[in-house]
């Protein structure tokens, strides 16, 4: 997959809405290609969290341990993103990921979204106040339902 | 060698000099990559015509070998088939004396019987003589019975040792029948034994012309399959002194690099010493590389790397005129952010 594709790619992605084309090609560039296998497990839950992920191509399905087995929480499909919490609080997985068709992923270590934060001050703010606006999304979806509970 | 800003190495890479020495770079190694997979496939290609001569040849001897064996067979068959004529002959020619002894027992019997019919018809006219000669009783008539009497006892005696020599004659003759009858069977079975060992012997020996006639033709597949192998590894040969010549073509290009463009250049990286920062490098990737850094790494992009990490963590370079602008306080993204109403700054979707 060529830089101009992946740039592509995550320019459809709300994570990284409003970003410059200068930051979309440096983040295009920082992005790896990685390919998974039907099945085939991107992160477990409890390891440690070092890059989030944007889906190219295919399927992934988020699980989490029950007691007698996994249970499924959510599918995502490209251009959906996921990992992005522990690029903020830097904390173990808190669920499995894994592919559920042969997927192509996009992925963003610490250390090269720390390249991109070095070299756009600004862009990198805006990455963090999109993730943030999805976290403050999903945090008001769930304060939603409990109120619905109570 | 002098270090280098990043705008210095763009222009490096703009000059008609190094795109020249570029498209040389890249045309030798796509000749010793060329080269590389024609000797390899050479190589595959030689082991398996030498492993299918092998294979060849091996089936070749079996097939011999089971020659050898059917001429073997025919000749069992054709030596069997020799002994069950000669015994063959024997049989008959001990069926054609019992057919005679069988014909003459029957004469005999017949002779037999006929002397006991002629001596049962002696008695009974000696019977009939002697009840007439006993009506008379006179002298003579007396006389005449007595004699007739003598002559009729001697006759039934006769007729007595006729009777048990036919008897005996009729068994033999039945015994000499059957005997005859066993001989024809043994004759018989001698006959189709020989017919079965000769069409054996014919098959086999036509089995062995074909196995060895097979056999002929794998050895020379095998001989061709080997001359092939020679004629491959020659080949595989001129293409590693060709892998040579262009192995030398190459170090000489990366030595031309070095000197030209004022660099170190190992293999697939042109380096230069950071002019802005003395614990960087800047490096020039010549061939694109997807998987094997932190980055997806593109040919001719310039990029920065620390001295002491060198290539395990690379980052694309930004020249300090593109840095300072980024950094600038004059971006209206955050403005525009902070003076949307409620509701807009926080909207997002997944």
């Amino acid at each position: 997959m060529d830089v101009q594709t992946k740039r592509e790619l995550l320019a459809e992605s709300p994570l990284f809405d409003n970003l410059l084309p200068n930051e979309l090609s440096m983040l295009a560039e920082l992005f790896a290609v990685r390919e998974f296998d039907g099945a085939a497990v991107v992160f477990n839950e409890g390891e440690v969290g070092d890059a989030l992920y944007v889906i190219a191509k295919g399927a992934v399905e988020i699980v989490r341990r029950t007691g007698t087995g996994f249970a499924t929480i959510a599918t995502l499909e490209a251009p959906q993103f996921f990992g992005e919490m522990s690029l903020i609080d830097k904390e173990y997985r808190s669920a499995t990921v894994r592919a559920k068709t042969k997927a192509v992923l996009l992925q963003l270590t610490n250390e090269n979204l720390h390249i991109f934060a070095k070299n756009f001050r600004n862009g990198f703010t805006w990455v963090v106040v999109n993730i943030a606006r999805v976290l403050s999304s999903r945090l008001r979806e769930v304060n939603k339902r409990l109120a619905e509970k109570l | 060698m002098r270090t280098r800003t990043v705008q210095e190495v763009r222009n490096v890479l703009q000059t008609q000099v190094f795109a020249t020495w570029y498209k040389r770079y890249c045309e030798v190694r796509q000749a010793i990559e060329g080269a590389q997979a024609r000797r390899t496939d050479l190589l595959g290609q030689a082991h398996m015509v030498r492993y299918k001569a092998d294979l060849t040849q091996q089936t070749a001897d079996d097939k011999l070998f089971a020659a050898g064996e059917f001429e073997d067979l025919a000749a069992r068959s054709h030596a069997e088939y020799a002994e069950i004529e000669n015994d063959s002959f024997e049989v008959l020619s001990e069926f054609e004396l019992q057919r005679q002894k069988a014909i003459d027992a029957l004469v005999d019997r017949d002779r037999l019987e006929k002397l006991l019919e002629d001596g049962r018809q002696v008695a009974s006219d000696l019977r009939a003589r002697l009840d007439a000669a006993r009506k008379h009783q006179t002298p003579e008539g007396v006389a005449e019975a007595d004699r007739l009497a003598v002559r009729l006892a001697e006759v039934e005696l006769q007729v007595q040792a006729h009777a048990k020599a036919v008897e005996q004659a009729a068994a033999a003759e039945v015994r000499e029948a059957r005997r005859k009858e066993e001989l024809w069977l043994a004759v018989e079975a001698a006959w189709s034994n020989s017919f079965r060992a000769n069409m054996a012997r014919t098959e086999f020996s036509y089995s062995s012309r074909c196995v060895r006639a097979e056999s002929e033709l794998l050895f020379a597949r095998s001989v061709a399959d080997r001359r092939r192998v020679e004629q491959l590894e020659g080949e595989a040969q001129r293409a590693l002194e060709q892998m040579a010549e262009l192995d030398r073509d190459y170090e000489a290009i990366l030595e031309e690099g070095r000197k030209t463009f004022e660099c170190t250049l190992v293999n697939e990286f042109l380096y230069w010493p950071h002019s802005e920062d003395v614990k960087a490098a800047l490096c020039v990737p010549l061939v694109d590389e997807s998987r094997q850094f932190n980055i997806q790494v593109s040919a001719l992009q310039v990029y920065r790397l620390e001295r002491a990490r060198g290539l395990e963590f690379i980052e694309p370079a930004r020249d300090v005129s593109e840095q300072a602008s980024e950094t600038a306080d004059n971006d209206p993204r955050l403005e525009a952010f902070f003076a949307a109403g409620p509701g807009k700054a926080g909207t997002v979707s997944q």
